[in-house]
């Protein structure tokens, strides 16, 4: 149906005299003079079969002759170049396959329609890319380099700040609006790039400088976009096939994405307000695809100049779209709700409802993956207070140097003032637990046992042998919240080993993995 | 400047923005070089390729033959367009393999040893799901049929599919407009019923007895009119005009349900 037959593919010289066919020479590259070797160099004596009677003229060997004979073409050629710019428009119908713009067939392609999913991807990405900056700022990178896990955030860590501990579930809507979303814009995003795809093939591939560079901020663009989309999708799933950490590729894949999409933004707003102003949306609505008929052509060509008949209204293009939003919606935001709605999320990696036990909630490290045997949390297993003072500390620096440190057992832990603190676990995967009741021991009262009364961060190490998340710094704030404890049970129950038994941090509106499990070392720097 | 302008082709602005995007795209990709430059790139490149040109090709390619084969070999389905019924629950299901497909095909080897979770369900799930939308959507589709005028319902064969292959370009001529009228969810908007009667020619229903009552035709006559023009156009394989003519020969061909009684009835 599409490119069989190909006027520009036949060496018939009747075709070829035909201007229209013939379009624009000195722009296409003419397939038909790739058949004659002896003009090759030459497109502009491409139509030469038009003006020579004989086409196996062509080939001749140079000669004088011929060359004034080229001079003649060369000027009726002109002629026939001026005559065709004469004409309205010409669709450049010799091009193979979907560089010709008929070979576009959709007819509910347009500007319009592709205003519409931009339009709901400007809303979205927003939100993603505020979000995103957010789940980074939440690891509080710029208190240690354990924390950030990009490596030298260079300028674009500006907007840092003290992540706040309130409200307790701030990171818990943080992450499940970036993860959810980002599901549900997949859609969105696939009829976005499906409604501007023939401008992948345009033609000619380049018009000028500007045309050039702004082709290349779209591979910025789409790249970036596909790119993002795809290392968020598979790291949430656990499948770590992305080349490095997915912090890094992730972060930094966001900025090179943005700053296309910012380009795209300030270049193509103006065009988009300018389509949504061009047809009414009630109208569209009420258009089923019966009576929908194709957008007037349009300057970027996005309307298919042979449309096919339709088979769905804009409308329904809309409602397909969004009927896809829906469904992932529907199947992956029980992982973050939590309670009886965790089963509904029935293809998302947390859905699985673990029971109504006291330690049936979720998990994404156990004590085998990370290593703790049970010889590290026996009756053997001490906990480490240590206190910093740290060379930038100055002026309050009254005791100098490291503090003794002060060792606790489980026992002594227990015997100290135990406060329950209810809070729920958020993982930057976008699952995350409800409410869940920690009791344990104040992190402020651990720092005041350790010397540190007015602690400006702390250290926790863990037991887990590997991993990048075996240590965290927290923050000052996060050590003198009240709700902030070293917890020793969860829901009435002891912590069991896969919680983080003997001892866990857990410290309001922080990522998952800042909780950090089986906790071995505290180190107070002030 | 203007002359270099020119030759830029666009203002100064779209260059400072160009250029300020990709300082930023260069900044921002400088700090992700130290991990493995390369395969970062390939990423990046894959991730175009892998849509572009792999992904929207295949479901295109997809939705294409599922309409050139569901049209040639079932002659004797009804005209109720019903392509859709088989393409949203087929690209829903699609999206859920696309996104979830590390969990459904138990890609994540460590995720049992993470989470504790077993990996079997998603699978059944995904399948369950898409058994669901398929069922979901055939449901849908008898409700259509059975609301549907009857004259829909005539087997609509090979002529359909000719006379729109046929028609190089698409054309808001009277009996697309009808044709499909049969599958339109609501009332028709007044506007359009006004673009059917300023047809130049859109009288091929005026061969037709029962097309005189219908001024503002309702939904089942337009259906009834637009299969006889259509099953015209197929046999000449031509354009509106020239399957003016054979109209006449129309409410034979249609069979079972003539035009009068489709357009009395609704």
């Amino acid at each position: 149906m599409t490119g069989a037959e190909d006027p520009a593919l036949t060496p018939d010289p009747a075709v070829a005299a035909e201007p229209g066919v013939a379009a624009e020479p000195a722009v296409a590259p003419e397939p038909a003079v790739a058949s004659e070797p002896a003009v090759g160099s030459e497109p502009a004596v491409a139509p030469e079969p038009a003006v020579i009677p004989d086409p196996p003229a062509i080939p001749d060997p140079p000669s004088a002759p011929r060359g004034r004979r080229r001079a003649a073409d060369r000027a009726r050629l002109w002629q026939a170049v001026n005559r065709m710019r004469e004409r309205p428009a010409p669709t450049i119908e010799n091009l193979p396959g979907p560089f010709r713009r008929s070979f576009w067939r959709s007819p509910i392609r347009g500007p319009w329609l592709t205003s519409m999913f931009g339009l709901i991807l400007l809303g979205g990405i927003s939100v993603m890319f505020v979000t995103g900056l957010l789940s980074y700022a939440a690891y509080n990178p710029d208190l240690s380099p354990l924390n950030d896990e990009t490596r030298g955030k260079g300028l674009l860590g500006f907007y840092l700040f003290s992540w706040p501990t309130h409200p307790v579930w701030l990171y818990r809507l943080n992450q499940g609006v970036h993860v959810t979303l980002g599901l549900v814009l997949v859609p969105i995003l696939l009829a976005k790039l499906w409604s501007v795809l023939p401008k992948l093939f345009e033609w000619p591939p380049v018009r000028n400088p500007a045309h050039a560079l702004e082709r290349l901020s779209l591979f910025l663009l789409v790249g970036g976009a596909v790119f993002e989309f795809a290392t968020g999708i598979l790291n949430i799933q656990q499948w770590y096939v992305f080349p490095g950490s997915f912090y890094r590729l992730h972060f930094y894949g966001a900025w090179v994405f943005i700053a296309g999409f910012v380009v795209h933004v300030s270049l193509k707003t103006p065009r988009m307000v300018r389509a949504l102003r061009s047809r009414s949306l009630r109208e569209e609505l009420r258009t089923d695809t019966a009576h929908t008929v194709p957008e007037p052509p349009d300057e970027e060509h996005l309307v298919s100049p042979a449309p096919a008949v339709p088979t769905i209204s804009r409308r329904g293009a809309l409602a397909f779209a969004g009927a896809g939003s829906l469904l992932l919606l529907a199947l992956s935001v029980g992982q973050s709700l939590g309670g009886p709605l965790r089963r509904t999320a029935l293809l998302a990696p947390h859905g699985q409802d673990l029971g109504s036990g006291p330690a049936d909630f979720q998990i994404n490290v156990t004590a085998a993956e990370g290593g703790i045997t049970a010889g590290d949390t026996g009756p053997g297993w001490r906990l480490t207070l240590t206190r910093e003072g740290t060379a930038q500390s100055g002026p309050d620096r009254t005791e100098p140097g490291q503090g003794e440190p002060v060792s606790l057992s489980r026992a002594q832990l227990l015997a100290m003032p135990q406060y329950t603190a209810h809070l729920p676990i958020a993982c930057v995967e976008g699952w995350s637990t409800g409410n869940q009741a920690w009791t344990g021991v104040r992190l402020r009262d651990l720092a005041r046992l350790a010397g540190a009364a007015q602690p400006a961060s702390v250290l926790v190490e863990s037991l887990e042998r590997g991993g990048t998340f075996r240590q965290a710094v927290l923050s000052a704030a996060q050590i003198t919240n009240p709700d902030s404890l070293l917890a020793l049970h969860v829901n009435g129950a002891e912590l069991t080993l896969d919680h983080g038994y003997p001892a866990r941090v857990i410290v309001p509106a922080i990522p998952g993995v800042h909780n950090t499990k089986w906790v071995t070392r505290l180190t107070f720097r002030s | 400047m203007r002359r270099l302008l020119r030759w830029y082709g666009a203002g100064p602005l779209h260059l400072l923005a160009l250029l300020a995007g990709f300082a930023l795209a260069g900044y921002a990709a400088l700090q992700l070089v130290p991990s493995r430059p390369l395969a970062v790139a390939v990423w990046f490149l894959g991730a175009v390729i892998g849509h572009d040109l792999l992904l929207m090709p295949l479901y295109s390619l997809a939705d294409r033959s599922a309409l050139a084969v569901i049209r040639h070999r079932a002659p004797g389905l009804p005209a109720v367009e019903w392509i859709n019924y088989a393409r949203v629950p087929a690209a829903l299901s699609g999206l859920l393999l696309l996104v979830w497909f590390p969990l459904i095909f138990r890609l994540t080897t460590a995720y049992q040893a993470s989470t504790t979770l077993s990996p079997a369900p998603y699978l059944w799930h995904w399948l369950a799901v898409t058994g669901a939308l398929f069922l979901l959507s055939a449901a849908a589709f008898a409700r259509r049929l059975r609301h549907a005028p009857q004259a829909a319902l005539v087997p609509s064969g090979d002529h359909q599919i000719a006379a729109e292959q046929d028609r190089p370009a698409w054309t808001p001529s009277p009996e697309r407009t009808a044709r499909g009228a049969g599958t339109g969810d609501g009332p028709e908007p007044a506007a359009a019923l006004d673009g059917l009667g300023a047809e130049p020619e859109p009288q091929p229903a005026v061969a037709e007895p029962g097309a005189a009552e219908s001024p503002a035709p309702k939904t089942s006559g337009e259906a009834t009119t637009a299969h006889g023009t259509d099953a015209a156009h197929g046999t000449d394989a031509a354009h509106g005009t020239d399957a003016v003519p054979e109209t006449g020969a129309v409410p034979e061909r249609g069979g079972t349900g003539g035009p009068a009684e489709g357009c009395s009835r609704t």
